[in-house]
């Protein structure tokens, strides 16, 4: 604004002389490119992520790109507490009741704001169990701390302990309840437990609720108190070794001849010492953090609390905010929109037949609408019908490879329906024995058996299922190939972590540099899985041009599949650094054939030129 | 020093405070073994209706089960099996908020509390959580029969005079 209007004034005076008005023009200009760009930098900035990477394939077809951002549950509890903060600046009534209140009317922040400047103040704040009207700060019973010590008729009525020495009480800002200490916190945290985030004095007809300043005192108390305890375990270890036991230790340790646990523990320390020069920290490092996270927040009443209130207000907008579906991973996708006004939710996307894979947080790739690991490119109903039928299917496929052979002349699947080995072949009348295959009548003719008959009819319908059987198992092993092949190389990554060590030790190599090995080891990952996607889209859809098309990719793919397999393959860690260039290559190949597939599927499949069949229940 | 038995000891808090002072017409106490000695964690308690009501002059028994964890669980409490009312389950149990660990069970509620709350709904029955078909059927369509039920049931457990 005050910008404005010093160019404003600085207009006038230039209009008396009427001399500078087309650099004032031109100055402005370059002002407005400036601003433009430092917008576009900024955009560039935010991690906003798309579903694809352009927001057209190459064949020009939209993709509907969904903007999204991977989030972790504290940014969300950040939000949260922003949202807090906004509203307190505007109510002026303090974080703890704008967080109930706010609670109590799942964020929404505007309304809240119309409601509590209405009349309705009063009954929105008893319906939050705050106070009718906001109180006085200098009462002494609502000020200050709330743990204090216990007065000596204090009886506790949860747990009916009288007052002793160190019995602390609390109760909470806006009533007298008082309890002690312990049954208060073990109360908030089974209530925790429980999911509840509007926590009620313990007190049966008390309609006071706990605010974040409480549950953080109590959380506070309850941290001291272990500390406390800890100290107390430690004298008490320390107190039970007498001057006259260490003594006798040392001595030990100076003339035991046998005592040699000191080299044991130099060599585990050099052992160790040596692996930390090679293996980087970071790995460790994040893992150790995620893992402290964790138990912080199982252990730490106001950081569980925080916890529940932020995946309570996720899973209340849940069409904005959905977990990821990963074991042991409370990654967030927050979906922001798409880029075009086309698709208004992710189902319509998912209807236009595009899949909207995202990636978490922590790197786990899924789909943002049926929450199953990203199936790219077939669509999600598609992928539902073909995940049925092969559990359908893998029955019969099974029995057939159980119970049957294929003549040896003609190679259709003939049954055994008795016990005889005596085999004639239904289709093609050649006799053979069911043990070796072998010409009957080369075999000694010497046994007593039926000869199967098949019935004309039934064997017109079994070759036409038998067909349809074919051409399913054909893409079915297809499939499966790589399902396997992705849970090998899944094995793989599992032990990532010592082979690159293996890598980083053979060749000397530092934690960054040997990056690209999994890298590279992810993207196959990937590519596998769309791979195996891809054979799935190929049995539902009709022999037509558009199949060869899609074939034709297919197999480009496959090809960079293989060439960056064999490549893992027949590198052993020694040679790996000095074929670095040949991974990334590989890598970057590989991208780009993936991306050409999933562009090529999409077109075909968005535009029809393709249409899938073979699902009943599409 | 031994663990301390948070359930026994509370249950016995809450007998002295029985005994000292409760509710008109309403009973309760600890059930007897048949070694004679006292179970305190099982109780039996009588809930008097409030009079000038279909359910007055009558007392309804409830057992009262202390589980384990009490009071951070609330106790169970039951009305005999088929005990007509709409928001008590056809095994007795009774579909109260205060009752319900999930919902508004505070570890500071009182047995006092407890029985005067079922008193109260005795009475005002919560039409949105039916327990049981019959009863919550024929109080929200046929107002006539639910009161003659009501009323049978109430002679059934008629107070002795």
């Amino acid at each position: 604004m005050s910008d404005d209007d010093v160019y404003d004034s600085y207009d006038d005076y230039d209009d008396d002389d009427g001399y500078d008005d087309d650099f004032d023009d031109e100055y402005d200009d370059e002002m407005m490119d400036d601003d433009q760009e430092e917008d576009y930098e900024v955009i560039e900035n935010t991690s906003e992520h798309y579903s694809y990477p352009k927001s057209q394939t190459e064949k020009g077809t939209k993709t509907h790109r969904m903007i999204y951002d991977p989030l972790a549950i504290e940014d969300v509890e950040k939000q949260l507490q922003d949202k807090i903060d906004t509203l307190n600046s505007v109510l002026m009534i303090g974080k703890d009741a704008c967080a109930l209140l706010l609670l109590n009317y799942s964020w929404n922040e505007t309304r809240l704001q119309d409601l509590y400047t209405s009349q309705e103040q009063e009954k929105i704040r008893l319906s939050a169990g705050l106070p009718a009207e906001p109180p006085r700060p200098t009462d002494p019973m609502f000020a200050g701390p709330l743990v204090r010590d216990a007065d000596d008729d204090f009886m506790c009525f949860i747990c009916c302990s009288d007052a002793e020495p160190n019995m602390k009480t609390f109760h909470c800002r806006y009533c007298n309840h008082l309890y002690c200490t312990d049954c208060y916190a073990r109360y908030v945290r089974d209530q925790l437990k429980m999911k509840k985030t509007m926590i009620r004095c313990p007190d049966g007809s008390c309609k006071m609720n706990l605010g974040l300043s409480e549950i953080q005192e109590l959380s506070e108390y309850l941290e001291e108190k272990e500390k406390k305890e800890e100290e107390i375990e430690m004298t008490k270890h320390t107190g039970a070794l007498t001057s006259d036991e260490i003594a006798k230790r040392f001595q030990q340790d100076e003339y035991d001849p046998d005592y040699q646990e000191y080299d044991d523990i130099e060599s585990i320390v050099q052992q160790r010492e040596e692996e930390d020069k090679v293996f980087h920290f970071d790995e460790r490092i994040n893992e150790r953090i995620k893992k402290e996270k964790i138990d912080r927040r199982q252990s730490t009443l106001i950081f569980h609390y925080w916890y529940v209130i932020a995946s309570q207000y996720c899973n209340t907008n849940s069409k904005i905010f959905k977990f990821c579906p990963f074991p042991d991973c409370d990654s967030i996708i927050k979906l922001k929109g798409f880029d075009s006004d086309e698709v208004a939710n992710v189902k319509e996307l998912a209807d236009k037949l595009f899949v909207p894979t995202v990636k978490c947080h922590e790197n786990h790739s899924f789909c943002y609408n049926c929450m199953e690991e990203d199936h790219a490119p077939i669509p999600c109903k598609m992928c539902k019908g073909w995940l049925e039928k092969c559990k359908g299917e893998s029955e019969t496929a099974k029995w057939i490879t159980v119970n049957t052979k294929v003549c040896p002349k003609c190679e259709s699947s003939i049954e055994k329906n008795g016990g005889c080995n005596h085999m004639t072949c239904g289709s093609c009348r050649y006799e053979f024995c069911w043990i070796c295959l072998g010409d009957w009548k080369k075999h000694r003719d010497n046994y007593n058996c039926d000869v199967y008959k098949p019935d004309e009819a039934a064997e017109e319908r079994k070759a036409q299922t038998r067909k349809a059987l074919q051409k399913y198992m054909f893409y079915f092993e297809r499939f499966d190939n790589q399902m396997t092949s992705i849970k090998k190389d899944k094995a793989l990554v599992e032990s990532l972590e010592t082979r690159i060590k293996k890598v980083q030790m053979d060749s000397g190599a530092s934690w960054i540099e040997s990056m690209f090995y999994r890298e590279a080891i992810e993207t196959l990952l990937a590519c596998r899985r769309t791979l195996m996607w891809s054979y799935a889209v190929l049995f539902t859809c009709p022999e037509c041009i558009g199949k060869r098309v899609l074939e034709g990719v297919q197999k480009a793919l496959f090809m960079e599949v293989e060439k960056l397999s064999k490549l893992f393959e027949s590198t052993d860690t020694k040679s790996v650094i000095s074929k670095k260039g040949e991974f990334q290559d590989c890598k970057i190949s590989l991208k780009r054939a993936q991306l050409t597939l999933t562009d090529v599927f999409i077109d075909q499949l968005v535009n029809k030129k393709v249409v899938l069949e073979g699902f009943t229940n599409l | 020093m031994p663990e301390r038995d948070l359930r026994t000891e509370r249950i016995q808090q809450e007998r002295k405070k029985w005994r000292k002072d409760h509710p008109f017409g309403f009973f309760a106490k600890p059930n007897k073994a048949a070694d004679g000695s006292l179970d305190l964690h099982n109780w039996t308690a009588g809930i008097p209706g409030k009079p000038k009501t279909l359910w007055e002059n009558a007392t309804f028994p409830i057992t009262i089960a202390f589980p384990e964890e009490y009071p951070a669980k609330p106790p169970k409490i039951k009305f005999p099996a088929g005990f007509y009312h709409p928001n008590v389950y056809p095994s007795g149990t009774i579909c109260l908020s205060i009752l319900n660990e999930e919902q508004d069970w505070r570890p500071a509620i009182s047995i006092k509390q407890l029985l005067l709350g079922i008193q109260e709904l005795l009475n005002n029955p919560n039409p949105d959580s039916p327990a049981q078909e019959p009863a919550w059927r024929a109080f929200s369509k046929k107002k006539d029969e639910y009161e003659k039920r009501v009323k049978l049931q109430s002679k059934q457990y008629a107070n002795k005079d």
